[in-house]
């Protein structure tokens, strides 16, 4: 164990207290106050500090109110409803307009901003004389209840040195300005005119005062323009930057009306910080809620999105596959209670996976059988949606080797609430009904401490196991590590090397306190799934859920992690998928494709960003990957740019090369064969520790998404809303309407209903907007 | 917005019933004058009210806090100077209802805290504010006031060890006051 000494300066004790950590830095705050006695007593003071702070603040803002007139001013203006963003928008500059023939004083700058705005906007012919008369009064009335503090605010334009050595912090009137550039980009609905703008005002955005120097009075309408000036600058000059120092992705097609940054997505490594920057602009522009990244007290963590890569430059795309299905159902149970899902909280290759596409089983010996198809991208007419379809062998429960199972479970307090224990008790139930007299149960719980609720009894007594089950109760504190170390001992007691042995844990997340570093964690986990005890996660409720931990524990423990929001979710999981929960049929598994430059210039894998692999990963059997259940299926989908059209959508053509891609020379014989692609998969048997390879190739011709299978439309369904959810700037044409053209037309094969049940995910999240 | 029963009308008198007096607040301790902070809330919420709901998020809270704190230092960036010390607004504001501060006899420690408070920069108060008056998340008031959010952990932390020091330094005082 390392020494964790938390200095009392160290503001993450602040942090800990009265905000976020992340869990690998709560869990070292956790230690460090249980071992160190005055950084306890630090925290119990900081802890009564806030107290009193809220409660002085609570009681002076108590008295703090508008004056009756204010508010009645205000109320009466509650019911004065503007009907249109656009011709608010125009009558944001008309207000301007009338400001700065007021105020002949303001500078030469702002005059010669409004210039530009106008050469745009006639240009455009958005903004047309007759909206003069339609908003006037109303900007009247506005001004004058405004009025005691518009005089006030009138841009003095030499008061900003006398700020200067104040200690009042930089302005930020960027989100402000974004948000309105937003909204005037909104009004030019075509990319062109965005970059005649940019070019005709470039000028006077250089001049750093311009944006400072605006009647405050004007800002709807002056610091649109200038915001917008501003915006697109910096997006122009990131998107540069990112195309010439990463060569190899091309630029997402800009959806037609909504401007997007490009740069988005293209960066890899990017911080949360910056994420939740993007993210706010993403926000914005849709017009959606604020608040960038919080979600309660649930986590949530996102990579960027993979971008299109040129197969000139990448002919081979790698990655684990992943048959989690966990933010399916967390994406279900935030829209059934009436709220939009956090973007983070997307991840569509969960969502793909959710869903059985019906691919048939495998012939012969190998464990898997490949599945490709191809078809016009629903959202994007000029690229093909690429569909990878892999199915496992199906293992019956006949056949299924005899279960060594220890349920951990979480009865910490919070674990209290219905959508908690007592669905897990109902969800565990379920499992144990469906098990072989062969089969053996014990029973672990935790909360302030570990203890052994049922020690390893053969399903034979099955009313022994529902019995303590039953019984199980919440309260205290939670130690997550302590009862995962004395699962795995009660697993090894009777480990069964012909057997499945898994620790099964059911928690809302919360492994707060007491539990030593993740690392640390993580490295027990990983040990223990290669002495054969696998660990199986099953989150459950919400408000608490640590979405990212809980994967992460998972896959290192070569399990998978699932979300459980309902008893039809654990009659799915538990029952319908016993063998696929409980039977791995291989590990380690991992996809690599070759595309053909012949045929397509340009790829972008849709979703599995936190799954990608080196492409020398793939023969690299030390490499851990994915683990596959039985009969569990795994889609993947690529949305693909057909050769010679790569570089329409972004990248400039090169001065110095007469050509990106590749000169036909290079070629082989088989890049003439017709073949779109081929497909390579590893795996290893689930004791094994050589990989298999088993491969396949595309050769279809050009086909309408129409023409196409059910399944595949469905799967085209899925991520389309997925797209949409997370807000991706690739998302193109998908729309709520497409989305539910595409489900509707692929109910066929439902057997338990889910894909309808989809469809009314998809209207509910439609009412939402 | 809202449920799909709810008026745009109603959507915003809820909303600015909810934050009218912590945006009344929270300009009078950017601007330290009642009045005009007494102004700036309401220029916020007429804004609110001509903005396209759509571009202000539901709820709209930060939308709201962002536009009142620019608004205030706009207004903050016009004055020549500002009064030095803040009054209290406890002195200054008539009691909307019974107080209850009063009857339990907190207000004297209140009246403690806020002017330990009011000894830290504005920086600090205003971090300090966001933070236990308006229940603000770090990335939130990093959002409202442009600082990273490593840099409001820091702020807040540092400001906090100040108000302890300063209120523990009191406590002492008033004891060797009440001894002599």
């Amino acid at each position: 164990m390392k020494p964790t000494i938390i200095h009392e300066e160290d503001s993450r004790i602040s942090a800990g207290l009265f905000d976020r950590l992340d869990p690998a830095d709560q869990r070292l705050f956790e230690r460090a106050r249980s071992e160190q006695p005055e950084l306890q007593a630090e925290c119990v003071g900081l802890e009564k500090l806030g107290e009193e702070l809220r409660g002085a603040l609570r009681e002076e803002a108590r008295r703090a109110a508008l004056t009756l007139e204010q508010r009645e001013a205000v109320m009466a203006a509650t019911q004065e409803l503007v009907p249109d963003v656009k011709v608010r928008e125009r009558g944001g500059l008309w207000r301007f307009l009338g400001l700065l023939l007021e105020r002949p004083t303001v500078s030469f700058a702002c005059a010669a901003a409004l210039m530009a705005m106008l050469i745009f906007a006639l240009k455009d012919e958005v903004i047309q004389p007759a909206a003069q008369e339609e908003n006037q009064p109303e900007w009247k009335v506005t001004v004058e209840q405004a009025a005691p503090i518009l005089d006030e605010m009138v841009a003095a334009p030499g008061d900003q040195e006398k700020l200067e050595g104040r200690e009042i912090f930089s302005v930020t009137e960027a989100p402000l300005a974004e948000q309105s550039a937003a909204d005037s980009m909104e009004v030019m609905n075509n990319e062109s005119s965005v970059l005649s703008m940019n070019s005709v005002t470039s000028d006077f955005a250089a001049t750093p005062r311009v944006a400072e120097l605006k009647p405050s009075g004007s800002r709807v309408g002056g610091a649109a323009g200038l915001g917008a000036t501003g915006a697109m600058k910096a997006d122009v000059a990131r998107t540069q930057a990112a195309q010439s120092s990463s060569p190899r992705t091309v630029a997402p097609p800009a959806p037609m009306s909504t401007p997007v940054n490009p740069s988005q997505s293209v960066s890899a490594g990017k911080s949360k910080r910056e994420f939740s920057d993007m993210n706010f602009r993403g926000e914005v522009t849709y017009g959606s809620s604020i608040a960038p990244t919080s979600s309660g007290n649930e986590d949530y963590v996102a990579p960027a999105e993979n971008p299109f890569r040129s197969v000139a430059d990448e002919p081979l795309s790698t990655f684990s596959i992943d048959v989690d299905t966990a933010s399916y159902t967390n994406l279900r149970r935030i829209l059934n209670q009436g709220q939009r899902p956090p973007p983070e909280a997307v991840r569509i290759e969960e969502m793909l996976n959710y869903f059985d596409y019906a691919y048939p089983s495998p012939q012969g010996s190998e464990p898997f059988a490949l599945h490709l198809e191809a078809a016009r991208c629903p959202w994007n007419a000029e690229h093909q949606l690429l569909r990878v379809g892999i199915q496992g062998r199906r293992v019956g429960t006949e056949q299924r080797p005899p279960l060594n199972l220890v349920f951990l479970i979480d009865v910490s307090g919070s674990m209290s609430d219905d959508n908690k224990l007592p669905l897990v008790k109902k969800s565990l139930a379920l499992l144990v009904r469906e098990l072989k007299p062969t089969d053996r149960v014990a029973l672990v719980t935790y909360a302030g401490r570990s203890r052994l609720a049922l020690p390893s009894t053969s399903a034979r007594e099955r009313e022994v196991i529902l019995a303590a089950l039953e019984n199980l109760e919440s309260g205290g504190s939670t130690n997550g590590e302590g009862g995962i170390r004395q699962a795995y001992e009660v697993a090894r007691e009777h480990l069964n090397k012909k057997g499945i042995n898994r620790v099964i844990l059911a928690t809302d997340g919360d492994f707060n306190v007491g539990v030593s570093d993740r690392e640390e964690l993580v490295r027990l986990i990983q040990d223990e799934a290669r002495s054969g005890v696998f660990l199986n996660v099953f989150g459950f409720g919400m408000g608490n859920l640590k979405d990212a931990t809980l994967e992460q524990l998972a896959n290192k423990g070569n399990g998978v992690y699932g979300y459980i929001d309902s008893f039809q979710e654990a009659r799915k999981v538990f029952v319908n998928q016993i063998n696929s929960t409980l039977v791995t049929i291989a590990k380690d598994v991992k996809i690599q494709i070759e595309f053909n430059p012949a045929l397509v210039g340009a790829y972008r894998l849709i979703g599995y960003e936190n799954r990608m692999l080196n492409k020398e990963d793939f023969n690299d059997d030390r490499k851990d990957a994915g683990e596959v259940g039985a009969g569990h299926s795994v889609t993947a989908l690529y949305e693909l740019v057909p050769a010679g059209r790569e570089h329409g959508s972004g990248v400039d053509p090169l001065k110095y090369q007469r050509s990106l891609r590749t000169p036909p020379t290079r070629l082989s014989e088989a890049a003439g064969s017709g073949e779109w692609l081929t497909l390579k998969l590893r795996y290893k048997e689930p004791n094994g520790s050589r990989s298999q390879l088993i491969q396949t190739a595309l050769r279809q011709g050009q086909r309408e998404w129409r023409q196409s299978s059910d399944s595949f439309r469905f799967a085209a369904a899925v991520a389309g809303f997925g797209l949409l959810l997370k807000e991706s700037p690739y998302r193109g044409s998908s729309s709520p309407e497409l989305v539910r053209q595409l489900a509707g037309s692929a109910l066929e094969h439902d057997p338990e209903g889910y894909r309808r049940e989809f469809l009314r995910l998809v209207e509910t999240a439609q009412n939402l907007r | 917005m809202g449920t799909s029963e709810q008026t745009t009308s109603e959507w915003l008198q809820q909303h600015i019933q909810q934050h009218e007096a912590r945006l009344v607040h929270y300009a009078w301790s950017i601007l330290g004058d009642l009045e005009a902070a007494r102004d700036v809330a309401q220029d916020t919420f007429l804004r609110l009210c001509r903005q396209d709901p759509a571009s202000v998020g539901d709820p709209p809270s930060a939308w709201l806090y962002r536009v009142c704190r620019n608004r205030a230092l706009d207004l903050y960036r016009q004055r020549k100077h500002r009064p030095q010390e803040h009054e209290s607004v406890l002195d200054e504001l008539p009691a909307l209802e019974a107080d209850p501060a009063e009857q339990s006899g907190m207000r004297e420690r209140h009246e403690a805290v806020l002017g330990a408070l009011r000894t830290l920069n504005e920086k600090e108060q205003e971090v300090v504010r966001l933070k236990f008056l308006h229940d603000k998340s770090y990335q939130e008031i990093a959002d409202i006031t442009g600082l990273k959010t490593g840099n409001v952990g820091f702020i807040l932390h540092s400001s906090l060890k100040k108000l302890r020091r300063k209120l523990a330094g009191q406590e002492v005082a008033a004891s060797e006051q009440r001894a002599a």
